[in-house]
């Protein structure tokens, strides 16, 4: 990350290596061993709520 | 009437002194834009007052009116914004350092059609630095300063909606907007003891907003009452040319008797006036409303899908501003560094957060089954301190639901409202959840409690300026 911004010292590093993983650790969440995705799963690549999609 | 007695009623109130020709614009204007200087930066809650505007607004207004060409309920009535809708004559900063000077020469969607309605502009009021979207970690997060609830200056007005719940709680604006991708509306709502009005994604355009998260960012009031809140979401909603998410739904028909499901674990693990508030509530609503008690949220992982969202699309919004160095001038430390962790989002937990999103829409629907609303209290606790980080302030008090990222990651509307008082004097607060939509339905439920209650009408006593 010292290539956007040089003056981030190894604390701010070690923060943003930190923060890393804890967002790694977090997704693993995403699909849970209970209910894993499937391979048909497919991701919202336009949110809508029920009604305003473009079906509607 | 005194001054104060005019600057802390409803909007609806100040619409029909208008009407009848008790107050002008022009008076009741120049009244809040005295407070908003005289209080505002007390509370960290303003960015920018805009006294040209909002006064030849106010002379439109009251000639307009003079020659029976009235527009609504929000004809001649001052509002103010949340500093990440563009408006023109002020700055847009997005509550960021790197973007004081910015500006833009045309006004946001939700500005223009409150124009259209006959509202008059203030200002710009403070926000937590780029809504939030880097992870902060304590309320020193905008370039303003903390944002501090009118209640208690010592406590947080909650985020990132900050200005728009405090200046609403202090009756420093008629009404104000908001924003939530996460709870920014809900929270400040909370912390500021006021009304906030989350609608269905889609229902409002953001056409002239900051974006941190294009597919969970919404637009709504935050009001001192459940009325004006309906009244300010009507005037606002609709399809945009400019927002192709944006669309024309009706608004739900309210039921005689709202059927209501509360929460399973409501109130575990929350401060014990948040838990007895609650159960008051529950016993009000009781009054008018059918409850079904214990109703389960679907264990799914809303925090976790909500928080990769943020994180992808954020730095994706914000790619410039990462890549530029400059996230180094932003206020809150965890800030300075939170950018560069969510740039390194990877592809496929970003994907897999919104492979989630449809399942977490069905369990919703199905736990919704036939009710209206399902309730919660809206925070496990009061509002934070000032001077602590979040997560220091109050770990014994976690709470166990998390109906904030569930109603965000699915898009359905919320209301919260303000059910009482604890500790240190701030208030808290009830959520109700709705089905998409289906706003209306929760505002008929929220008018009718607060027909019941007094909590929205109480009122804080203000400091002034500190030198």
């Amino acid at each position: 990350m010292r290539r956007f911004d040089p003056h981030l010292d190894d604390a701010q590093l070690e923060t943003i290596a930190r923060g890393i993983d804890d967002a790694a650790a977090s997704a693993r969440a995403l699909s849970p061993h209970a209910e894993p995705l499937h391979n048909g799963d497919e991701p919202v690549t336009r949110f809508y709520v029920s009604g305003s999609g473009p079906q509607a | 009437m005194t001054d104060a007695d005019l600057a802390f009623s409803d909007a609806t109130t100040l619409g029909k002194l208008i009407a009848r020709g008790t107050v002008s614009s022009l008076e009741l204007t120049d009244l809040y834009l005295a407070r908003l200087d005289r209080y505002g930066a007390t509370y960290g809650a303003v960015v920018t007052v805009m006294h040209e505007r909002a006064r030849a607004e106010a002379k439109r207004a009251d000639r307009a009116r003079a020659l029976g060409r009235a527009r609504g309920p929000l004809h001649g009535v001052p509002y103010g914004v949340k500093d990440l809708l563009a408006a023109r004559g002020a700055p847009t900063t997005w509550g960021a350092a790197p973007y004081r000077e910015q500006r833009f020469d045309f006004d946001a969607t939700v500005v223009k059609r409150l124009g259209a309605a006959g509202a008059v502009l203030l200002g710009k009021l403070a926000m937590v630095e780029l809504a939030g979207g880097f992870g902060y970690n304590d309320a020193d997060a905008s370039f303003t300063g903390p944002g501090r609830t009118p209640w208690n200056r010592d406590f947080w007005s909650g985020g990132s909606s900050s200005g728009s719940g405090a200046c609403t709680a202090a009756g420093l604006v008629g009404f104000a907007i908001g924003s939530e991708t996460s709870g920014s509306i809900l929270f400040p709502a909370t912390s500021c003891g006021v009304t906030g009005l989350r609608p269905t994604y889609g229902r409002v355009s953001r056409h002239g907003a900051m974006a941190l998260s294009w597919s969970l960012d919404k637009i709504g009031p935050i009001a001192r009452s459940a009325r004006d809140a309906e009244t300010v979401l009507r005037a606002i909603a609709g399809s945009d040319p400019a927002d192709p998410t944006a669309v024309d739904r009706p608004f739900a028909v309210p039921r005689r008797r709202p059927r209501i499901g509360v929460a399973r674990g409501a109130t575990d693990k929350t401060m014990p006036a948040v838990k007895a508030n609650f159960e008051q509530s529950l016993a009000t609503l009781g009054e008018f409303c059918e409850l079904t008690h214990d109703v389960a949220l679907p264990d799914l992982p809303y925090g976790a899908a909500v928080g990769t969202i943020v994180n992808a699309e954020g730095a994706a919004a914000f790619r410039s501003l990462i890549e530029s160095g400059r996230a180094r001038e932003l206020q809150a430390k965890d800030d300075r560094t939170g950018g560069y962790a969510a740039y390194a989002t990877p592809a496929v937990d970003y994907l897999d957060a919104q492979r989630q999103r449809p399942r977490m829409i069905a369990a919703l629907e199905r736990a919704f089954g036939a009710f209206d609303a399902i309730v919660a209290p809206t925070l496990s606790t009061v509002a934070l301190p000032v001077n602590l980080s979040f997560d220091k302030a109050y770990p014994e008090y976690p709470g166990t639901l998390d109906l904030i990222s569930a109603g965000n990651v699915t898009g359905v509307p919320a209301i919260g409202l303000p059910n009482g008082f604890g500790e240190n004097g701030l208030p808290t607060g009830l959520t109700l959840v709705g089905r998409p939509f289906a706003e209306t339905r929760l505002t008929a439920i929220a008018k009718a409690y607060q027909m019941r209650t007094d909590f929205h009408t109480r009122r804080p006593t203000l400091v002034a300026r500190l030198t």
